[in-house]
């Protein structure tokens, strides 16, 4: 009965709000806005820096140094700088790498999870800790060992060592991901498919891929643009030019004893832009991806 | 040849050191339902879910169809299974949901979905192949789980529960349309519930399950009539049926009951003297009647009317409670007069609990 009259009075204080659209704004909400706002102006501002000094000339720059708004806009040091460093080359690289480390990453963080989760395999526990440990050591304490495996494989100076690295280091936290995800897979549904006579490997691509696939789109852009942000792996990996990424052509650009701020942040800005396009096209996946499972 | 289409033989199930099935045994003619009911964790699940093959059990044998079937994976036991949370497959629609088992086996596209549209037009789904299970209602989302099972032409239906997610009136309505598809297919089907209304009213033959043992199987009527144990006596009718502390008077053909005023009532029959029993009592084996005529006068506690029948529950220790067509005049606090019919009296040893 106390219920019913909690109901009805929650249902019509809604209708009220409703008809005169009016959300109610306390302090604290402004509060948390203001914060917001102020968090989203401090992500902004190194981007900001690159754009208003990458088209910046020198001269203006060592005029009104790096805060000023640009007096003229000069392409010069985007210009210099794709050119210098052969960066269609290297977008092609870092697209070819990326690509492959979200697609060869994903696969094996499924089949990983497949078998942790659904396969019930024992002793599941200690061998995903294992595997969290490749995301947990430091890059810098492994670049060693991968740099000799390399050599010793003959993978040296290949994009494949880069992606075979980065596809099972990654995979650990996909691995992980997936396998809580497919935990709260529901049960029944896979019975459901071994009692209609599909095998396995049938569950797995045609009933659990199918319901996975936005967690498996968000692994894939996660693994995609970390992939594109790695520096230290491709840098010792690949010596070549023209086996080089575009974060290790960022890289180059200051020397031991030079600096050109604004040829930075044309580097800069030419390196981001296109994990930013990618991040845009597939927020949305994103964004659904991530509260996957939160709801029910 | 024999018609026997399941066979189970002293089926064991172990988790750990939890025993969950206890040596048993249960035989399932061809074409006949039968239902699994118990409370919760008799094992009732646990034994379907071995016959499809998804728990391996730890001792015993499984026959279907003559076949031992212990080591073959549920996809090769022809047997198809309906799930309470009805299991489809929230990618594909109706008709793919139906035809999944066909593709699988490489039957043609269009020769699927015809299948499709003839399972359809028999479950009342024609008009809903194109649509995805969140577009179903529950009821037809429960149906697209029947003509997945149905389009397989299995050798077994077997049913966890599936009306559990049901409204009450959907309840009683796929009730009724799982027993006539069962009775037009001529399927051999198992169906498990906790719901013994469920049971009485679909199966032709009620296994009743407590703690990994089979208490008591039987025609539905039988159970009713002649309960094996207190345990079946008390699960199997609704209202329960009442149990009162008794003993048996020195000239074994009556007995004392254990209620204010200590009524005796005539057995019929001669049972050994001075024996301790709980003496079971039908609610609707008892009737309101005016206190002269009464073998019992007992105080009212709690009078529930439906409109059709009248529960009238007593204000005693063990209470008892009373079905009375229609209307009563009894009023909570009134001493009102209890008759109980002659000859349906259910005697159980106080210590074994097993029917006397």
């Amino acid at each position: 009965m106390s219920d019913a009259i909690l109901t009805d009075n929650a249902a019509s204080a809604a209708a009220e709000d409703a008809a005169h659209n009016r959300p109610r704004r306390s302090p604290f909400r402004w509060l948390v806005l203001l914060l917001v706002t102020l968090m989203l102006l401090l992500t902004l501002f190194p981007f900001m820096l690159a754009v208003i000094n990458s088209i910046k000339s020198g001269v203006d720059y060592a005029r009104n140094g790096p805060l000023s708004i640009p007096t003229s806009t000069d392409f010069g040091a985007l210009a210099y700088f794709w050119n210098l460093s052969d960066f269609g080359r290297k977008l092609v690289n870092s697209v070819i790498i990326s690509l492959s480390v979200s697609l060869l990453g994903v696969l094996i963080s499924l089949l990983n999870a497949y078998a942790i989760s659904i396969g019930r395999v024992k002793g599941s526990r200690i061998f995903l800790v294992i595997l969290l440990l490749g995301i947990m050591v430091p890059q810098e304490s492994i670049v060693y060992p991968l740099y000799y495996m390399a050599k010793a494989t003959g993978l040296y100076d290949t994009q494949l060592a880069v992606i075979i690295v980065f596809a099972v280091l990654q995979s650990a936290f996909g691995t992980y991901l997936l396998s809580s995800v497919l935990r709260s897979f529901p049960k029944e549904i896979i019975e459901a498919a071994e009692m209609d006579g599909a095998n396995r490997w049938q569950v797995l691509w045609q009933v659990v891929v199918p319901v996975l696939r936005p967690s498996l789109m968000v692994v894939g852009t996660f693994f995609f643009i970390w992939t594109w942000n790695e520096f230290l792996i491709p840098l010792v990996m690949l010596v070549s030019n023209n086996n080089q990424t575009v974060a290790v052509a960022m890289g180059l650009t200051r020397g031991q004893n030079m600096s050109d701020p604004t040829f930075q942040a044309a580097a800069s800005l030419l390196g981001i832009a296109p994990t930013l396009i990618f991040f845009l096209i597939f927020q949305r996946t994103l964004t659904r991806g991530v509260v996957v499972g939160a709801v029910k | 040849m024999s018609d026997i289409q399941i066979e189970l033989a002293n089926i064991n199930k172990h988790y750990g050191t939890y025993h969950a099935l206890k040596d048993v045994s249960l035989r399932i003619e061809k074409g006949s339902f039968v239902a699994l009911v118990g409370p919760s964790g008799c094992g009732k699940s646990t034994l379907l879910r071995s016959l499809a093959g998804l728990e391996s059990i730890t001792g015993g044998t499984i026959r279907i169809a003559g076949e031992v079937i212990n080591n073959v994976p549920p996809r090769k036991r022809d047997v198809a299974m309906v799930f309470q949370s009805y299991a489809l497959y929230p990618h594909m629609t109706v008709a793919e949901n139906l035809t999944y088992s066909l593709r699988i086996k490489g039957v043609k596209k269009d020769v699927a979905r015809k299948a499709a549209e003839e399972i359809a037009a028999t479950t009342g789904l024609t008009g809903l192949l194109d649509r995805y299970p969140r577009e179903l209602s529950g009821g037809q989302r429960q149906r697209v789980a029947m003509g997945r099972a149905i389009i397989r032409h299995p050798k077994a239906f077997l049913f966890d529960e599936p009306l559990s997610n049901l409204d009450a009136a959907l309840r009683v309505q796929m009730r009724k349309e799982i027993r006539s598809l069962h009775d037009r297919l001529g399927a051999t089907s198992v169906y498990v519930t906790h719901d013994q209304i469920e049971a009485m009213t679909m199966a032709d033959h009620v296994v009743v399950m407590r703690e990994g043992v089979i208490e008591q199987q039987g025609a539905p009527l039988e159970l009713y009539d002649t309960p094996a144990n207190k345990f079946v006596a008390g699960f199997i009718g609704s209202p329960a049926m009442n149990f009162v502390p008794g003993t048996i008077a020195a000239n074994g053909h009556e007995v004392v009951l254990d209620l204010p005023g200590a009524p005796v009532m005539e057995l019929g029959r001669q049972v050994e003297a001075n024996r301790q029993v709980t003496v079971g009592l039908r609610p609707e084996h008892l009737s309101v009647v005016p206190l002269d005529e009464a073998s019992l006068r007992l105080p009212v506690a709690v009078v529930e009317s439906t409109g059709s029948m009248t529960y009238v529950t007593t204000a005693t220790t063990p209470e008892l409670t009373v079905v009375e067509t229609g209307r009563t005049a009894a009023k909570t606090g009134d001493n009102v007069g209890v008759r109980i019919e002659p000859g349906n009296v259910h005697l159980f040893d106080r210590q074994s609990e097993k029917a006397i």
